[in-house]
Order: structure tokens, then C-alpha cells, then sequence
């Protein structure tokens, strides 16, 4: 079993299976060693407030996540998958290319979302950024630019000069 | 805050008037000498000065308070702040590396839509990085196989354009599938990373400027193709490092200049580079000109026929139109006996057309609109036995020999009419349309 502690000093036992889908926690056993017993500290992963939900508690499976014990959630959901196979074979995939398990999964308010993201970056978990990623571009795909800002509150910054710019330089994309 | 600035003001007061009232006081009681007075002063002095310190001790008791106040709604803010933040995580708090790899999932085509979201979100579009992860996830994967590219890639940023030549460095044909009313770009120095192109195939593409020097390292060029763009200066000297090239199509330009010559373009069959502004002799010098099998230059502002034309000794098409040489027909051109089709109105030809007869092949003849004289070469004419359009329009000739051409295989002629009544025979209706020159034919004959 591996121990791990959150930024907010939450401990989670995990076996070490499950742990080491995070490289990042691979790479600090392989560099420690087995025999040390202190938990490893992930002060980038919040802990948080609110458990998932999950089977219990179906009518709030869209609150936030505990992110950590998100994480670990789906590590432990994955722990059987194969080794993703070398980059040079890799399949062609869109991001389309979702499991039904992993929808479900992600299916949770923006904020989790990316907190989900931003742990699966620190933990240096590939399969799950890249499912997260994948998530968010499916948000976007085919909306407009102001029904994505709309849709994450993002501000336009641009002054009207700059945005006339870039819409000239995008001509050749724009109205497809 | 309100309470503090009145209570100054009256404590300053009672500070202030308080020893003068005492020392007048002092002054009036002092006649007397009543000790009793005086005591009774000092008392009341002491209760003052004691009021005041108390005054004091409150106004310090509450700045305290308000600054402790102050601290804990402050703690209250941050921490409804680290709340918000810890719990609601906005797309642009993401890290750059993290932004740019939810944008690689979405197709390269739309993807630059995204561009005007927001600084942040275009400056992550706009880098190497990003190019590379967009096309890994989105677009190699789905053309990888395919030998030629869109010629889209033209328009992408420029980051994105040199990341997509580098991954393309197999691609064999840059071709332009796509069409639309684009906005007119440079010639993509990008291409030149594209070593094993084969075919770039890019008319009518609105390219302006020049085309740049660094062309020369595709050497296995084999088919350049940029007719009807707006092309301008001189071609590259580094075109004659072009050594696959075969066929050089740049008619319908502005470019100009004088025309480079091309002695390692061993394998070049088809130059056409009419309607531009070259100046300066015409083309004929080749790795291997004896290969040469189509010369189109009508329309430019070449000014002399070099006698090593004669060295195209494969040369079938010739079309040297509306390009002012004002002298007379160079006699090499009469050796070049594989000619078919020799075009060359509006060249200020002067002299005559004797000579003419040694061109066996030939299928059409165009001299008009010249300043040739002299009587016409009947005889010659008619034992052009292949001749199935002839055009003498628009000079002083004067006569001669009748030139019979019935049961010829001659299907257009056009002549001055005082030429066609008096010395020519033909079973055909005089039909003459407005002159335009010949079509020009790709066709590989």
C-alpha cells in the first residue's frame, strides 16, 4: 500500500498498482524505495469538501469531487486497462473517442472538471488528461466564439482593433 | 472612522484653553494668596487632564478595534477567494501546456475560430507546441496516408505552417484542392522544407511577391506549376538548382526581369512562362535542350531571339507573341524542323518569310500583324503538307506565285483580302474571325 496525502492533509491508502498509473508517484517510489513508510505528500491536489456521490447518493453525482479521491477513483477503475500501447502505433482518435465509463466519470461541473485536469497534469497521468482534455474540447466543438466564452465565462480582452486582426487572418477558416 | 475626527478636535481644544484659564486664574487669585483657590485649581486640573488621558485611551481602544475588524473581514475576502478558486476552477486557470492540449483535440480546420476567445487562449494557439500536439491528435492521423496536402496550410499561422512542412517532409505533391476568395498571401516559404515534393501545383492562388531564393533545395521537383497568380520580380538564379524539374509553368504573372539560364535543368520539357514582363533574350539555354519540347513566352518584353534557339532541336510548340524584337526573323528558327505550331504575331518582325518551307511539320503558322514583305512564299506554303491553319494577317506582302491550297489539309487561313482575291486559291469560304492568338494546348503531342 502506498500513502498519499492531499494539499489540505487528507491521507489516502492506495495499493500501489493503483498509485503508480500517476508517473509521478511511480517515480518517487522507484526513487525512495518501498521501505520508506511516510506518506507521500501531492501539496498540488487539493483534497476538498465534498465526496463524490457515486452509488449512495445519485442525486448529487454532479456535486464537486473530492479531487484527490477522484483521481483515485479512476485509477482504480483503469487498474486493469493494458499498457496504452507506443505512441508510433497509436490508433487514430478523435476526441470523440470516449468510454461510456469515463463520460460518466467526468460528467461533473466545470470547476471539478478542471481541478480533475490539473491533477491529472501534476500527476503526470496521461490517460486521464487526455480523456479531460478530450471532455473539454467536445464542450467547444462547434460553438461559436461567444457561445464559448459564454459557456466559461471567459472575457474578452481583446480591444475591437485586435479581434478585427485576427478575424482578418482567419478568413480563410471562418464562416465554414 | 466618523467618531475619531470630532474627538481630536475637542481634546486639541481643552488642551488649549485649559492653561490659560488656569494661569489666568493664577494671575487674578494672586492678590489674595488663597491657598485654598489654588488648591481647588490644581484639582481641577487634575480631573481634566485625567478626562483626557481617557479620552485618549478610547480613541486608541478603538483604532484597535477597527483594525482588528478591518483584518477579519479581509481574512473573510481571501478566504471566500480560495474558496471560489479552490473549488471553481475557470478554463483560463488553466496552464498553458494544459490549454493547448484541450485545443489539439478539436480539428485543425475550426480550431483557429478559438483564436478570438481571448489573449491567453491565442497565444497558446499560436506556438510550435501547439502545432504539433493539434496535428498528432487531429490531423496527421487521418492523412498520413495521403500522398498530396490541402493547400490550406498556406493560410495557418506561420508557427503551425512550419511544423506541418516538417511532419510532411514525404509528401510528394502540394496541390490546391480547396478553393476560395482568400485574401492574397506570399509565396509560403515554408514549402521549401518540403524536400521530397514532387509536384507543386498552385494556380490561380492569389500569391503575391516574390518567389523566394530558397525554392532551390527541392531537387526533386519534377512539375511547378504557378500560372495566374500575382507574382512579381525576378525568377531565383536558384532555379537552376531544380535539377528533376520538367515542366516550369509560371504563365500569368508579373514577373520580370531577366530570365535565368538553366544549365542543370537536364530534364526540363515544358517552359511556360507567358504573360509575365521578362526582358531581355528569350530562354535557350538548358542542361539538355534538346529536350525541350514546349517554349510559350507571348506576351513579356523580351527583346532578342538568341541564334542558340536553334539548339531546341525538339522544340514542337513556339509561342513568342506580342514581345518586341524589331528585326528580322532570325534564320535559326528556320532549322528548327520539329516545329508544329509556330506562333508569333505582334512581334515586329520585319524581312521576309523565305525559309519557311523547311519547317516539315508544321500544323499552324502565325505571323501576323508583323511589318514581313517581300512577295509570299507560295511555294514553300504549299509543301507544308501537314499546315492546318495559317495566319499572314497584317503585313506588305505583295504577291508572287498564286498560292494554291486546295485539297490541302489547310482548315483556317486568314489573309489581307487584296491578298486572298488576286493570289490565293482555296475551295473554302473566306472566314477570318477577329484575330486572337492561338489556344495554347498542354496536350503532350
Amino acid at each position: 500500500m502506498v500513502r498519499i496525502t492531499s494539499s489540505d492533509s487528507q491521507e489516502f491508502s492506495v495499493s500501489q498498482d493503483i498509485a503508480c498509473q500517476s508517473q509521478l508517484i511511480k517515480n518517487m517510489i522507484e526513487d525512495v524505495g518501498d521501505a520508506d513508510e511516510q506518506p507521500i505528500p501531492l501539496p498540488n491536489v487539493a483534497g476538498a469538501i465534498l465526496q463524490k456521490g457515486g452509488s449512495c447518493f445519485p442525486s448529487i453525482s454532479n456535486a464537486p469531487k473530492l479531487t484527490l479521491f477522484a483521481v483515485i477513483e479512476y485509477a482504480t477503475m483503469h487498474k486493469d486497462d493494458p499498457p496504452s500501447a507506443p505512441e508510433t502505433d497509436a490508433k487514430p482518435s478523435t476526441s470523440e473517442d470516449i468510454e461510456d465509463r469515463d463520460k460518466q466519470f467526468l460528467n461533473v461541473d466545470q470547476g471539478t472538471l478542471f481541478e480533475i485536469i490539473l491533477a491529472a497534469n501534476y500527476l503526470d497521468m496521461k490517460s486521464l488528461l487526455d480523456v479531460g482534455c478530450k471532455t473539454v474540447a467536445n464542450m467547444i466543438k462547434g460553438k461559436t466564439v461567444e457561445e464559448v466564452r459564454a459557456l466559461f465565462n471567459i472575457v474578452n480582452d481583446f480591444t475591437p482593433e485586435e479581434e478585427e486582426q485576427i478575424r482578418k487572418e482567419n478568413e480563410w477558416c471562418e464562416d465554414r | 472612522m466618523k467618531r475619531k475626527q470630532p474627538e481630536q478636535t475637542s481634546e486639541s481644544d481643552e488642551q488649549g484653553a485649559t492653561p490659560g484659564t488656569a494661569s489666568e486664574m493664577l494671575s487674578v487669585s494672586h492678590g489674595e494668596a488663597s491657598t485654598a483657590t489654588l488648591s481647588m485649581i490644581l484639582r481641577a486640573l487634575e480631573s481634566i487632564q485625567a478626562t483626557v488621558s481617557a479620552v485618549q485611551k478610547e480613541v486608541a481602544d478603538m483604532k484597535e478595534t477597527h483594525a482588528v475588524t478591518h483584518q477579519k473581514l479581509l481574512n473573510q475576502v481571501l478566504g471566500l477567494q480560495n474558496h471560489h478558486k479552490k473549488f471553481y476552477t475557470r478554463l483560463q486557470d488553466l496552464p498553458p501546456e494544459v490549454m493547448v492540449q484541450i485545443f489539439a483535440w478539436i480539428p485543425m480546420r475550426t480550431v483557429f475560430h478559438y483564436r478570438r476567445l481571448s489573449k491567453t487562449i491565442n497565444q497558446c494557439l499560436m506556438t510550435r507546441q501547439f502545432a504539433v500536439l493539434n496535428m498528432q491528435a487531429t490531423h496527421l492521423d487521418n492523412d498520413r496516408n495521403v500522398d498530396d496536402i490541402d493547400w490550406t496550410w498556406f493560410y495557418l499561422p506561420e508557427p503551425y505552417q512550419t511544423v506541418y512542412a516538417m511532419s510532411l517532409q514525404q509528401i510528394k505533391t502540394v496541390q490546391k484542392v480547396w478553393l476560395r476568395p482568400f485574401e492574397p498571401r506570399g509565396f509560403p516559404e515554408s514549402i521549401t522544407r518540403l524536400t521530397a515534393v514532387e509536384n507543386i501545383l498552385l494556380s490561380d492562388g492569389k500569391i503575391i511577391g516574390n518567389i523566394p531564393d530558397g525554392i532551390g533545395v527541392l531537387r526533386n521537383l519534377v512539375h511547378l506549376d504557378l500560372v495566374d497568380n500575382s507574382l512579381t520580380g525576378p525568377l531565383p538564379r536558384s532555379f537552376n538548382l531544380l535539377v528533376a524539374l520538367e515542366k516550369l509553368n509560371l504563365s500569368k504573372n508579373q514577373l520580370s526581369g531577366e530570365f535565368p539560364t538553366l544549365p542543370n535543368l537536364h530534364a526540363l520539357k515544358y517552359l511556360h512562362i507567358d504573360h509575365n514582363r521578362f526582358t531581355g533574350p528569350i530562354p535557350t539555354v538548358f542542361g539538355n535542350p534538346g529536350r525541350l519540347l514546349q517554349l510559350y513566352i507571348s506576351e513579356n518584353c523580351f527583346s532578342v531571339i538568341p541564334a542558340t534557339i536553334s539548339q531546341l532541336t525538339s522544340l514542337r510548340r513556339l509561342a513568342i507573341c506580342r514581345n518586341s524584337f524589331a528585326c528580322k526573323i532570325p534564320p535559326a528558327l528556320w532549322n528548327m524542323t520539329s516545329l508544329r505550331d509556330l506562333t508569333m504575331s505582334n512581334c515586329t518582325f520585319s524581312g521576309s518569310l523565305a525559309g519557311v518551307g523547311n519547317l516539315r511539320q508544321l500544323e499552324c503558322l502565325d505571323v501576323s500583324n508583323n511589318e514581313l514583305s517581300g512577295v509570299l512564299p507560295s511555294r514553300e506554303i504549299r509543301s507544308l503538307e501537314n499546315l492546318e491553319s495559317l495566319h499572314l494577317i497584317g503585313n506588305q506582302f505583295s504577291g508572287g506565285d498564286m498560292l494554291d491550297m486546295t485539297g490541302s489539309n489547310l482548315r483556317t487561313l486568314c489573309l489581307d483580302p487584296e491578298i486572298k482575291m488576286n493570289h490565293v486559291m482555296w475551295q473554302k469560304d473566306y472566314l477570318c474571325p477577329e484575330h486572337e492568338p492561338i489556344a495554347y494546348s498542354d496536350s503532350d503531342l
